[in-house]
């Protein structure tokens, strides 16, 4: 069962824990615990390794303690941890079912989404736009990243990010699949 | 569908920093997150306050679908509790303490120096979750520092042997046994490969027994124990003749 919310900030948990604190880890964890796994998930594909991806991310994390210094954004020191993780089972996933073409798309990034299931049409908006261009449209509107946070995790300047965001947003715009989402 | 205008474009003049909340919905419902069971949270919780305890443990977690997830832990709390308790068997009187004599490396203040002042410092310095500043007096080469070199410089004054064999050495379990296989390398007077070793003179030699005892007590300080399979390459030596 989650805790209540903890009113201390990142940095202020991350001392605690240096101090020895458990809960504050119990605090950290519930507070990413929903951002990493749906993270996890978008670049696996698979939800069985979200879950252990999760766990691995979070082991990652504790192991850093004592000692760990917060020298960015809990998101921006979390996000590439995921990422690494996730790849990485999708390749041990994908060279276990012999797939070398999804393995390739494992390398080059995310998961495509399901498809055949609901939301089919935006789906495939999505899967139509530049890899680059799909990340920073959901690291900003799914995983609730900050503009200057996706710059740090992606390395690349703001301007882009404001770029990428405003040509992604455009050709969902324009695409007659996708037009309706954004009907008054 | 849009070209990429990256390079090219000037920036929007009003950030893309809000989208219709149809769009937010079927982007929530597309990327959802997954469920997590409550076993799984207990699973990474209880994983976390065992390694902030600082238990030396190795914990298997199960996850969601029983794969194993072994978590192999050194916490240097606990390799201090064990060597605590070796010291407490065989020492019981004499905790480490600032030596109050005039013994430079008598870490513990039993009255002479031996490899086990040398692995107390080694130990000290394995342990990362220290704040306490380490006593000035363990600065035994006096550079202002407690480090490496004074662990270096306190095994190089217990090992006070003649021609000796080192193989033994990487031998040692712990550092007991390395203490003793000091003794009997001393004893035995074995002559030793670094005896064979182009100009070395018999301080040389010792050098390389201390520099091999060194390395193994800094090896055996930094683990939970000092198993035979994790000390060092350094410490491995070569076969005595």
């Amino acid at each position: 069962m989650p805790p209540p919310t903890d009113p201390r900030s990142d940095a202020e948990l991350v001392e605690a824990l240096n101090g020895g604190d458990p809960s504050a880890f119990d605090a950290l964890y519930y507070r990413y615990r929903d951002r990493v796994s749906r993270l996890a998930l978008r670049f696996t594909g698979n939800e069985q390794d979200a879950l252990d991806v999760l766990q691995e991310t979070f082991a990652y994390v504790h192991r850093k303690f004592p000692g760990f210094r917060l020298t960015s954004a809990m998101t921006t020191f979390l996000y590439p941890v995921v990422k690494h993780l996730s790849l990485a089972a999708r390749r041990k996933r994908m060279r276990m079912f012999g797939d070398d073409l999804a393995l390739d798309s494992a390398a080059a990034g995310e998961a495509a989404p399901d498809s055949a299931g609901v939301r089919a049409e935006l789906s495939a908006v999505l899967a139509g736009l530049p890899l680059t261009h799909r990340e920073v449209l959901l690291l900003r509107f799914v995983d609730g990243f900050s503009l200057e946070e996706i710059a740090a995790v992606m390395k690349i300047p703001l301007g882009t990010v404001k770029s990428r965001i405003h040509n992604a947003l455009a050709t969902l715009r324009a695409d007659p699949r996708t037009r309706a989402y954004f009907d008054p | 569908m849009s070209r990429s205008f990256e390079s090219s474009s000037p920036l929007p003049s009003e950030p893309d920093d809000a989208i219709p909340s149809k769009l937010a919905d079927g982007l929530a419902e597309l990327y959802a997150v997954p469920r997590v069971p409550p076993s799984l949270d207990s699973a990474i919780l209880n994983a976390a306050r065992a390694h902030l305890a600082g238990q030396v443990h190795r914990r298997t977690v199960f996850s969601r679908h029983g794969r194993l997830l072994r978590w192999a832990g050194a916490g240097a709390a606990a390799a201090a509790a064990v060597a605590a308790v070796l010291l407490v068997t065989i020492r019981p009187h004499t905790p480490p303490v600032t030596p109050r004599n005039a013994i430079a490396g008598d870490i513990n203040g039993d009255g002479r120096v031996d490899i086990l002042d040398a692995y107390l410092v080694a130990r000290a310095l394995a342990d990362k979750s220290r704040t306490a500043p380490l006593p000035a007096a363990w600065d035994v080469n006096h550079d202002g520092v407690v480090d490496q070199k004074d662990v270096d410089w306190i095994a190089n004054a217990a090992v006070r042997v003649g021609p000796a064999g080192n193989s033994k050495l990487a031998e040692s379990t712990d550092v007991f046994d390395l203490a003793e296989n000091l003794k009997s390398i001393g004893a035995r007077g074995e002559r030793s490969k670094l005896a064979l070793l182009p100009g070395n003179a018999h301080g040389a030699r010792t050098v390389d027994v201390a520099t091999d005892a060194s390395h193994a007590v800094s090896g055996l300080a930094a683990t939970s124990g000092g198993h035979r399979t994790i000390l060092p390459d350094a410490a491995k030596g070569a076969e005595a003749p």
